[in-house]
């Protein structure tokens, strides 16, 4: 199956610039990686099996070509990481710093704790979007938690 | 206290500024530049440099910018490193490649793949494949001499030009190789093993490597290869991966250097 490239851009935008946000770490990477990303599943004939899927595959597009993107020499600096989270509106500042921890943290930690916390996969589903292994998963999702313990002195909870 | 639904609070804040569109998404594809490796990036620095000391190029002042039309290769692209001094802190360099209106060096016709360089057109569809390569050398009238390369297929032909000073020293290259970007990584743990002999052990556990497959049955296995600092972020990518053999192969005739590492992988 097939969806139109509108739809699926009105439905995953948001998800896609949030992703390749958390890993490039600026809004104007992150919207070239999100328009990229579209612009590939527009350009391509790939079949899927269902809408689950459509997404998985958006997803690793955003994610693998926001890693191309964070070694390029091209990379943009337009900005601060701290400017921009300046501009943001949220409920509790503290929001803030620990949005700036998590976007301190290595990048591979980063997408498993996005991938999980945001976006809501399990660990075997992040497995398979990332064609690692579940223990990798595990891992990171522990080494990440521990790290942002540490740096913000705060635990993070299990719901 | 962390949770799930602060984190999610967080990220919902976040939003992006642009509006894509049909349109949008045609515009981009059409404006995107399909095959820029990372060779030419690095080598665009290097080469820079060359001419900046160079009395082979002369540079226009206009006011208190220095601009010189370092090179315009054969194929219509060309090269301009413009030098700011406006500051009195600091001197910026420029460096603008513009191939949109690049021609290629070879041509497809009837299934036939032809060399095609100012008046020759010559058949090489025999000579080429994924594995080998046409090979064609010119000295230019600065003595800098020019190795042109055209590999691959005639559904997926490529190209790459090298330069080399009078000296005999590599100092940049051009191309326009096909490298299909591939959805299928595999994660492998390795441990990186330098050319150095004590081997301290510095790189263990800062690197790993992603195999991917190209789609390719070409017995090439592909990598990238990514380092970490001690901080735990990308400190370089070394990747030796998405070329064509024929490019290889050509690359390592010429003395090109690749940067490749020996691995040693541990499951």
């Amino acid at each position: 199956m097939r969806e139109p490239v509108e739809n699926l851009i009105k439905q995953y935008q948001k998800h896609l610039f949030a992703t390749a946000f958390s890993i490039c770490g600026n809004a104007s990477d992150a919207d070239d990686v999100v328009q990229d990303t579209f612009l590939k599943y527009h350009l391509s004939k790939k079949e899927f099996s269902s809408p689950e899927h459509i997404k998985a595959w958006l997803l690793r597009v955003a994610i693998n070509k926001s890693k191309d993107i964070n070694r390029s020499f091209w990379k943009q600096k337009s900005s601060s990481i701290e400017d921009y989270i300046e501009t943001l509106t949220v409920s509790d500042e503290d929001d803030k710093s620990l949005l700036s921890e998590v976007l301190k943290l290595p990048y591979k930690y980063r997408i498993v704790i996005h991938l999980y916390y945001y976006e809501e996969y399990s660990v075997s589903e992040i497995a398979g979007i990332l064609k690692i292994t579940e223990s990798n998963v595990k891992v990171r999702l522990s080494r990440g938690r521990s790290l942002l313990k540490e740096n913000i002195q705060e635990e993070w909870v299990y719901d | 206290m962390i949770n799930q639904e602060r984190y999610k609070n967080i990220f919902d804040s976040i939003d992006s500024s642009s509006e894509i569109t049909l349109d949008s998404l045609n515009k981009r594809n059409h404006e995107l530049k399909k095959k820029r490796l990372r060779n030419s990036l690095y080598s665009l620095a290097a080469f820079a440099t060359l001419f900046l000391g160079s009395n082979a190029v002369s540079y226009a002042k206009t006011g208190e910018f220095w601009v010189a039309s370092a090179f315009n290769f054969k194929t219509g692209s060309g090269m301009e490193v413009t030098i700011d001094n406006t500051s009195p802190d600091e001197t910026k360099t420029t460096i603008n490649y513009d191939d949109a209106n690049a021609k290629d060096y070879y041509s497809v016709e009837d299934g036939r793949l032809y060399f095609v360089f100012n008046d020759i057109k010559q058949d090489i569809t025999d000579e080429c494949s994924e594995d080998d390569y046409f090979k064609y050398e010119y000295t230019d009238e600065d003595s800098y001499r020019h190795v042109i390369i055209v590999g691959g297929t005639v559904d997926n032909p490529g190209w790459a030009e090298y330069i080399f000073d009078k000296d005999g020293n590599y100092i940049f290259n051009n191309m326009n190789v096909k490298c299909d970007n591939n959805e299928d990584y595999e994660e492998i743990s390795a441990t990186y093993i330098t050319d150095d002999s004590d081997n301290s052990g510095n790189y263990e556990e800062d690197f790993y490597v992603e195999e991917y497959s190209d789609g390719v049955d070409d017995g090439i296995t592909n990598y990238d290869v990514y380092e970490y600092n001690e901080d735990g972020d990308i400190n370089e990518i070394i990747s030796m991966s998405g070329e064509p053999k024929w490019l290889i192969d050509a690359e390592y005739s010429l003395g090109i250097p690749t940067g490749i590492p020996e691995l040693d992988f541990e499951e």
